[in-house]
């Protein structure tokens, strides 16, 4: 009746290395037994061996490679002809032959349910189709600062279109502000004027006065919504001629610097008092709208790139500091103006370092950079004239690697570090500040008198970055600082959704320098996610819609809120937010749920084949799902420090351990398998965020279960098995198996 | 015997509305508290003890005891459904166990 | 104790309290981050035999300054507390809490500053024994 299904089975012996423990003659006539072609090859992942499989299969031909774990020579195996899908591969080696070494009766037994298990996965196996959908090359970035800007470079370099979305006037954010860079003291100035001519280019749109209010869309094809604000001045048809600036009666319109991008005169509508209009009547290319309004508009992005950069934390909740009551003190950012202001005459200048930094009040962490910025701002001090006397009053000196030269440089010029940091800052009768400071290498007190005081106040996260939490929301992970991180070691310029990168100081306080590597390392991820959509496989899941009763379950329980609903009142996963975990096929209580590499007719019909009473009939026999991120392969790793556990216990590689669904385990303990593991990731170390404590909360119901029907409930149990948790799948297994022979045999056991 | 909703573990099917006991059942009698988003059966002298809700609930909440017809105060039937199987557990008045598993006519 | 050496341990050691102590200015010998710091380092049985700790007036501006959150003036409660209970306190602190256990006032009422009071048109200030009870019920002394 059924045509001989299409199934091929290649067993390896592994240059004889499983030889030595399992017959693979007898593997293979085992299966050809059971009316199915089986292989053998000494050395399948050779190029012999990938020759052999590919000469023996042809591309619907589902294939079952039986040799070592799955997570071993992948790249060698890719290149057969077959859908990658149509493959399986199980492991008869590392958790078989060499794990169970001791046992070959007991080892060769477990292979042969094992390869049992992988036919019947092979067999309800699909194959999946590459498609690729249509990309925007384009990158958004939010925000124009020194972050942005390199972005918007970066991208255009790699060959993509660059829209820098920018709230205030004109380009260069905090940068701009700047006197000098450390560490060698040139000014922004020269830097961003190159910048600003890379920025010229077709493939680069600056969007200034302008705020992102929303976004939509998916990754890959996101769309933007803005608002922009009137700027009065029109960017094409402005030649900057500075009639209008010589014009204005009121001093509104000007040239902020002379390193303006976009190059136009700004219009300050609030100065403009008497609506003379003159300005208008004299530009000769009538680029002044006086009555322009703000617009809205959309753009189309693929990638989106957050540089919202930093603000300057405010001194005035440290009232102690006299800053905004005493008029000669300033914050480092304002210092960097008023700098340029200074003449020759010898003043005396002291800074106090960590102003709201390190401060459990205030910004609890290190703002990075103000140990260099006061040092540098020093430095520029004594050039400006020698004489001049500057106090920098430290607790600690933080110039990691070579900074810490220009930190000597410093010292060698004569600056006072004085580690202490003052208390008040006062001025006294006859209008001299003085600072009173308890040197504490001296241990003495000491009083200073100085003209100006510079607080070197720390990076805070900024208005834009807390603006865009709004916008944003669930796409973005803020730290309890408010800066976005997602996995600050790994993955520092990912987010939680793919295609959102960031760049710069709103992932937490970083000098230029490190900024402008941020750019990149974000460009060239957006880029990389760019490419690998072109070509991507149609696995996402499936649902089963005469199964589906719409109960609307795995909406709630997908992490990446990846569900959305049909036409017809059916739940579809959005094939761009989905990340394959499987937590939705576990989460169905129907059982309607497949993704691409597994499905439950799968699962069901591998524990179909299962013989329990395999190893006896008292003999425990256990099911383990373990995820395939972290607990499978510790368990694969057993054999590599010569461990061995008991062959009683059958693995199965799972996405994640909340795509094993109660169903499955049910089923498992009604076929008379003893015992059913579930092997997770920490919680917090979940690479699906929830999986891992959402499988606990099934395997609870399903212990529950047990106890209703008077079945022991520790037959299903949910192991934490971290990356290098080895040792704790040994311990953990090894209790288990000793609980479940103590228990005796599964009642539903049929003998 | 009504179905008896265990309001620990119900968790209302978190989808809000229509839980998969108030879908299954033909008497139309299971439905969501909105207050306290949990299932409870509306009418309790039409059911029919079918046990549909018994065996969808996906966290096991919804228990069932057998009907004085059939057996007295402590006997029950507990289903475990698996993806193409059902396992019931029958406990009679003498605290007597017994254990069926069948093939369910369900694709796997 | 409300207090424990470890609600110290976060401290910088950047001087700021000192910095700001008034006490310090006129005798440079009371420094509490000195103090703070031998607690840190578990060396409590040392700074409670430090004659300076009994110096602090209690203003609390460390406490308000200190970017740590130390309770600066709370802890050096907590090492003057400790150092009355293993008896190392200075003859002054018992021979102050006598005074307080006999006339329940810090600064008993002589006959000398009631003869001033009358001139000046006040009046006697009298000892006030239910006082005393009070007092000596709250310490619980029988």
């Amino acid at each position: 009746m059924n045509a001989k299904p299409n199934i091929k089975v290649f067993v390896c012996s592994c240059n004889g290395i499983i030889e030595n423990v399992l017959s693979v003659q007898d593997l293979t006539g085992g299966v050809q037994d059971a009316g199915l072609e089986a292989l053998s090859h000494p050395f399948l992942c050779s190029q012999e061996g990938i020759r052999y499989i590919n000469e023996n299969t042809d591309a619907d031909t589902k294939v079952l490679i039986a040799a070592c774990s799955p997570f071993h020579k992948q790249s060698e195996f890719s290149n057969l002809r077959t859908n990658k899908f149509l493959i399986h591969r199980i492991d008869i080696r590392d958790q078989c032959a060499f794990v169970h070494k001791n046992k070959p009766d007991e080892a060769f037994k477990k292979a042969q349910t094992l390869i049992k298990m992988g036919v019947e996965k092979v067999r309800f196996s699909n194959s999946i189709d590459q498609f690729s959908s249509d990309i925007t090359k384009t990158i958004a970035v939010i925000g124009g600062g020194i972050a942005g800007i390199n972005t918007a470079i970066f991208a255009n370099d790699a060959g993509l279109k660059a829209l820098i979305i920018e709230k205030s006037p004109y380009l260069g954010g905090k940068v701009k502000e700047l006197f000098t860079y450390f560490p060698r003291m040139c000014p922004p100035a020269c830097g961003l004027e190159l910048f600003f001519n890379r920025l010229r280019h077709n493939r680069i749109s600056a969007l200034t006065l302008t705020e992102l209010i929303s976004l939509e869309g998916n990754p890959g094809n996101f769309e933007l919504t803005y608002k922009r604000y009137p700027r009065y001045i029109d960017e094409n048809k402005c030649t900057v001629c500075g009639l209008c600036i010589q014009e204005c009666p009121n001093q509104a319109i000007y040239l902020p610097n002379h390193l303006c991008y976009p190059s136009i005169p700004l219009l300050d509508r609030q100065s403009c008092l008497n609506e003379c209009m003159r300005c208008s009547e004299i530009c000769p290319t009538n680029a002044i709208n006086l009555n322009e309004n703000e617009s809205f508009d959309k753009l189309n992005a693929g990638a989106i790139v957050v540089a919202t950069g930093w603000d300057s934390f405010k001194p005035d909740k440290l009232s102690e500091y006299g800053y905004k009551v005493i008029d000669r003190v300033f914050t480092n950012l304002e210092f960097e103006k008023k700098i340029k202001e200074l003449t020759d005459k010898k003043t005396t200048v002291a800074f106090i370092q960590c102003v709201g930094s390190r401060d459990d009040k205030n910004l609890p962490y290190c703002s990075d950079v103000c140990c260099m910025v006061s040092i540098k701002q020093a430095l520029s001090l004594k050039t400006l004239n020698h004489d001049n006397e500057v106090y920098i009053f430290y607790n600690d000196i933080r110039t990691p690697g070579e900074y810490e030269l220009f930190y000597k440089r410093a010292r060698k010029e004569g600056i006072h570090f004085i580690k202490g940091i003052p208390s008040e800052v006062k001025e006294t009768t006859n209008g001299e500040i003085n600072l009173s400071v308890y040197d504490t290498v001296l241990n003495k007190r000491i009083d200073i008198k100085a003209d100006l005081v510079v607080l070197a106040t720390g990076m805070m996260v900024s208005d834009g970055t807390l603006n865009l939490k709004q916008v944003l929301d669930k796409n973005l992970n803020f730290n309890e600082n408010g800066f976005v991180v997602s996995h600050l070691q790994c993955y520092p310029q990912d987010s939680l959704r793919e295609g959102i990168y960031s760049a710069g100081a709103c992932r937490g306080p970083m000098d230029v320098a490190s900024s402008i590597n941020s750019a990149s390392s974000s460009v060239i991820s957006a880029l990389s996610f760019i490419n690998k959509k072109i070509n991507q496989y149609r696995d996402f899941p499936n649902i089963n819609k005469e199964k589906c009763d719409v109960c609307k379950r795995c909406i709630e329980e997908c992490p990446h809120n990846a569900y959305l609903f049909d036409t017809k009142g059916f739940p579809y996963a959005d094939e761009n937010k989905c990340r394959r975990c499987g937590i939705c096929m576990g989460s169905c209580p129907v059982g309607a749920i497949s993704i691409g590499s597994l499905n439950i007719e799968q699962l069901s019909s591998m524990i179909d084949v299962i013989d329990v009473g395999i190893f006896g009939d008292d003999e425990p026999l256990v099911l383990a799902f373990l995820c395939q991120n972290d607990a499978y392969r510790a368990v694969d790793d057993i054999s590599k420090y010569g461990g061995n556990y008991e062959p009683n216990i059958l693995t199965i590689p799972i996405p994640c351990a909340g795509a094993v669904n109660g169903l499955i385990v049910a089923k498992a303990i009604s076929s008379g398998i003893d015992g059913v593991i579930v092997g997770g990731c920490e919680d917090a170390q979940c690479h699906f965020s929830k999986g891992s404590s959402l499988a606990q909360e099934r395997i609870k119901s399903i212990r529950d279960k047990l106890t209703e029907m008077f079945l022991e409930p520790e037959r299903v149990s949910f192991f934490h098995i971290p990356r290098d948790g080895s040792n704790i799948f040994l311990n953990q297994t090894k209790n288990f198996l000793r609980v479940l022979r103590d228990m005796g045999r599964n009642p539903l056991r049929i003998i | 015997m009504p179905p008896y909703v265990v309001k620990e573990k119900c968790d209302g099917c978190k989808g809000k509305e229509e839980p998969l006991c108030e879908q299954i059942c033909i008497g139309d009698l299971m439905t969501l508290d909105e207050k306290t988003n949990k299932a409870y059966c509306r009418s309790l002298r039409d059911c029919w003890d079918c046990m549909c809700c018994t065996k969808i609930c996906p966290k096991g909440a919804i228990e069932q005891r057998i009907p004085y017809q059939l057996g007295y105060h402590g006997a029950r039937l507990i289903p475990m459904v698996g993806p193409d199987s059902i396992t019931w557990t029958c406990i009679d008045i003498n605290g007597k166990i017994e254990r069926f598993s069948f093939r369910t006519r369900n694709k796997k | 104790m409300l207090l424990s050496p470890n609600d110290a341990q976060s401290c910088l050691k950047c001087g700021k309290c000192t910095s700001g102590c008034d006490i310090n200015r006129l005798d440079p010998s009371f420094i509490p981050h000195r103090l703070i710091h031998l607690v840190t380092m578990g060396m409590v049985a040392d700074s409670i035999s430090e004659y300076s700790i009994w110096k602090c007036s209690t203003c609390f501006t460390c406490s308000e300054r200190c970017p740590q959150r130390i309770k600066v003036t709370e802890i050096l409660w907590m090492l003057k507390e400790k150092a009355f209970k293993e008896g190392k306190s200075p003859d002054f602190v018992s021979k102050q809490s006598e005074i307080i256990k006999t006339h329940a006032k810090l600064f008993p009422i002589s006959d000398k500053d009631n003869a001033r009071r009358q001139k000046a048109g006040l009046p006697v200030i009298e000892e006030y024994p239910d006082g005393l009870a009070n007092l000596r019920q709250i310490l619980g002394d029988k």
